[in-house]
């Protein structure tokens, strides 16, 4: 008996009480599923974020290690990862968005967009909305990190949102990620009421040049062109778009068009299950369930709209210079989203004239706003990422042991306080663990790095061969710690080894 | 939890604005260099037309077999001669 009551201590339905949060964190993924199903909205992302978000605030007890978030850095070794962890080890790392972004690359057909050069520009307006929730989310007092991951919702790109916040912002990963393909989801909702009020009638009846052919040698050059041009721009947007451009190059140039395939069907279904599953089963309730979630929500809706906007408006300003104009619809094309807000401009245009087809134009925009929104996020990166610590020139002779302990224990709390400007704990002196190691600046220094760096274990100094005969095995030395230096001594590598 | 206070300040502080301004003028500039090329590029590849090898299709789908018309075409000559029938 007393083991039935035990374990019905463990059941769900026991602890859910205590942690109604969950309760509402499941109601939300059924609202989510419903959504998928019963409205179609974005049904490929709605359906496993909404699933994944009921899997991920199922209650458990706390010696269970079920959640993403029991990926063994909290110790109990191997068997405290949890098999979710590792699904969300590609969210938590980055890995998932660069392999969506291949599939989109080997889906997309940059051929509007080359035959229509100046919409390209559309795509870069409408990140304005990227840039002024980051405004938004400073004023509101989240950090700069913090800011720049939660501004990247405006991109409308559900990938790149996960790619920044992921190095900008983990704490906020879950919601930005839920807000980014949420208001992806919900772009028939959201932006036809801004392109209406933003735009005549008269406007809206623009009917645009069919475009023009293009040739395949500009659909081979291009992804190569674009993605040196950007990532010689914003190098932070390398990953992105390097396999953007990749899996366009492979779409187009004909010679690989089993890779562009299983690029573009199996490989980005394979991921994009993987990828919403984890992304909803992150949402764990006592995460997810906090005031800044909600602020997220409403900048991420700000930031979309403002895109919107800011797409339209450019688009009617570039009409005051051009002869043949724009439908200023195209413009709300920009944000990413692809290629639900070409649809949604294809939809409004319709409504005006039912012969007025906007689709190919929107494109344009379309995926010039992937561009785009990876570029912001490339810069972002780049201008917010923490600054790594210069490593300090060592001066003079290292230091003696005695010296430092004594050193150490004149400043306890610097020594354990674990801030970068005091020792951690576990070592003399030692600063938080750089994979740089010094470089030797001298000849031989040089011609030991272009022997070793390619056969050395991650976080080696360098390697030592074992010349015993019948083993095999490498032994390896470990980077010296920051500030003492490295002494060459003239012991064989046999008896370094042992 | 950790509460948020708002406030310019904190816009100021961060240097929203700069950032905001050099990432937007970043993005456009990366944009605008990309409008540029592609509308040279046809002009490039004009001229780099005798330099760069000819267009081919690999893997070409292999030539679709002929069009089986016959009964569209009994079709439309049994439609013209009820047309032509039925006139004066």
């Amino acid at each position: 008996m007393e083991i039935l009551l035990n374990f019905l201590e463990t059941t769900g339905f026991y602890l859910i009480f205590g942690q109604p949060g969950n309760a509402i964190m499941i109601l939300i993924g059924m609202i989510f599923i419903a959504l998928a199903i019963i409205k179609d909205y974005e049904p490929l992302l709605l359906l496993p974020i909404g699933f994944g978000i009921i899997v991920g605030n199922i209650p458990f007890i706390a010696s269970m290690q079920l959640s993403v978030y029991d990926d063994g850095s909290q110790g109990g070794g191997p068997m405290s990862v949890s098999v979710l962890s590792m699904i969300y080890f590609g969210v938590k790392y980055g890995l998932f968005p660069p392999l969506i972004f291949l599939g989109i690359g080997a889906m997309t057909d940059f051929s509007t967009m080359l035959s229509n050069p100046k919409l390209v520009l559309l795509g870069a307006a409408a990140q304005i909305g990227v840039f002024l929730t980051l405004l938004g989310a400073l004023f509101l007092g989240f950090t700069p990190q913090q800011a720049g991951a939660i501004g990247i919702i405006g991109g409308a790109d559900g990938p790149t949102a996960i790619f920044l916040s992921a190095r900008l912002a983990p704490e906020f990963l879950g919601p930005i990620a839920i807000a980014a393909y949420s208001y992806m989801a919900l772009v028939p909702v959201i932006q036809p009421p801004i392109m209406k009020l933003l735009t005549t009638r008269e406007e809206r009846l623009i009917r645009m040049k069919a475009p023009r052919k293009v040739s395949k040698r500009e659909k081979i050059v291009f992804p190569i062109a674009a993605f040196l041009i950007c990532t010689m721009i914003a190098p932070g947007a390398l990953v992105l778009l390097g396999m953007l451009f990749f899996g366009n190059l492979m779409k187009e140039s004909g010679v690989t068009e089993r890779l562009a395939q299983t690029a573009r069907t199996s490989m980005i279904d394979v991921v994009t299950i993987l990828l919403g599953f984890a992304v909803g089963a992150s949402t764990k309730a006592q995460y997810f369930l906090r005031a800044e979630s909600l602020m997220i929500f409403g900048l991420g809706a700000a930031s979309f709209a403002v895109a919107t906007a800011g797409g339209v408006l450019f688009a009617k300003f570039m009409n005051l210079f051009l002869a043949e104009k724009i439908n200023p619809l195209v413009g709300a094309a920009g944000v990413s989203a692809v290629p639900d807000s070409a649809r949604v401009v294809q939809m409004v245009g319709q409504q005006e004239d039912p012969h007025n087809f906007l689709l190919m134009h929107a494109m344009a925009p379309n995926v010039a706003g992937v561009i785009g929104s990876a570029v912001a996020a490339g810069v972002l990166w780049s201008v917010l990422v923490v600054p790594a610590q210069p490593i300090p020139t060592p001066v003079g002779e290292p230091p003696q042991r005695e010296q430092i302990e004594e050193q150490e224990s004149s400043e306890p709390e610097a020594a354990h306080s674990g801030s970068p400007e005091g020792t951690t704990a576990f070592s003399l002196r030692r600063q938080p663990q750089d994979s740089r190691t010094r470089p030797d600046s001298s000849p031989e220094g040089a011609a030991q790095r272009i022997r070793t760096c390619f056969f050395r274990p991650f976080g080696a100094s360098e390697t030592v061969e074992s010349r015993i005969p019948g083993t095999y095995a490498s032994g390896y030395k470990l980077s010296p710690l920051r500030g003492w230096e490295r002494t060459t001594s003239e012991v064989s590598p046999l008896e370094v080894h042992l | 939890m950790r509460y948020l206070t708002s406030g310019l300040e904190n816009i100021v502080n961060g240097e929203g604005i700069g950032i905001a301004i050099t990432g937007l003028s970043i993005v456009f500039v990366a944009l605008a260099l990309i409008t540029l090329f592609i509308a040279a590029l046809p002009q490039m590849l004009t001229r780099l037309e005798n330099v760069l090898p000819p267009e081919i299709e690999h893997h070409a789908a292999p030539p679709a077999a002929p069009l089986d018309d016959e009964p569209l075409a009994v079709a439309v000559g049994f439609a013209l001669h009820m047309k032509a029938k039925d006139q004066p």
